[in-house]
């Protein structure tokens, strides 16, 4: 008497889908070539599992402040967000720290202390069941250059959002910062967006 | 003269750039006040 290794239902997962590879194919990409305080995709199509976002580029800030870096879907800026993560400095051992924000107004992936200079990023992250009515979950990593002796700085971050009573997928995806994402003499930065299935 | 955004269309692939609407530039101004004050922050970065 036989019996199946994989035993789904005949409307499940079949074994090809089980063995099959990830396809990842690039929706859009971005690379500046001007100065922009926001990157935004919008109408972003619906046939993917999964969204991946590859950034890199230089942040400003002036004077003494801190650049941070916010992702929002769909234009949103209410307390549609929730955020944990942990940051961890390549030196001075101890002021690493982890935080736990909810009801935020964006995902925060991190930021920079720029002290009116360019300063470089990059970020990798993954944005989980954005086609569906229920809660969508962000999680990436990041790694920031910093001014005046600080360390460099690397944060992991994972979120979720969902849109308050209202159950949308997501469609557009903002990078802003309230500052400047891609500044100074080379005026860089380069964004690519990925479906995976 | 209000700061730029670029806009990349999936669906088209055509990129804008373009100056902020009175609404994103509103939302803008609340972001970078956010930063440059003491209070801010959900943001893993002030420095420790």
């Amino acid at each position: 008497m036989g019996y199946s290794v994989f035993p789904v239902a005949s409307t499940g997962l079949t074994v090809s889908d089980l063995v099959a590879k990830e396809d990842w194919t690039l929706i859009s990409e971005y690379k500046s070539t001007s100065s922009v305080s926001s990157i935004t995709f919008s109408n972003i199509p619906q046939t993917y599992r999964t969204l991946a976002l590859n950034v890199a580029g230089l942040i400003e800030a002036t004077g003494t402040q801190t650049v941070v870096l916010r992702l929002r879907f769909n234009g949103n800026s209410g307390d549609q967000y929730n955020n944990s993560g942990v940051n961890v400095q390549s030196s001075a051992p101890g002021n690493e720290d982890v935080y736990n924000y909810t009801n935020s107004d964006a995902i925060y992936i991190g930021g920079t202390w720029a002290l009116g200079e360019s300063k470089r990023w990059a970020g990798f992250y993954e944005i989980y069941n954005y086609t569906k009515t229920s809660t969508k979950f962000i999680r990436g990593y990041s790694s920031f250059e910093r001014s005046g002796g600080y360390a460099t700085k690397a944060t992991i971050n994972v979120g979720s959002y969902r849109e308050g009573s209202t159950t949308n997928a997501i469609t557009s995806i903002a990078i802003a910062t309230g500052g400047s994402i891609a500044t100074g003499s080379q005026n860089y930065a380069a964004v690519q967006l990925f479906g995976v299935k | 003269m209000k700061p730029q955004i670029a806009e990349i269309n999936c669906s088209t692939g055509e990129v804008e750039l373009r100056e902020m609407s009175d609404a994103e530039y509103a939302q803008h101004l609340i972001d970078k006040a956010a930063y440059e004050s003491e209070e801010v922050t959900p943001t893993p970065t002030l420095e420790g």
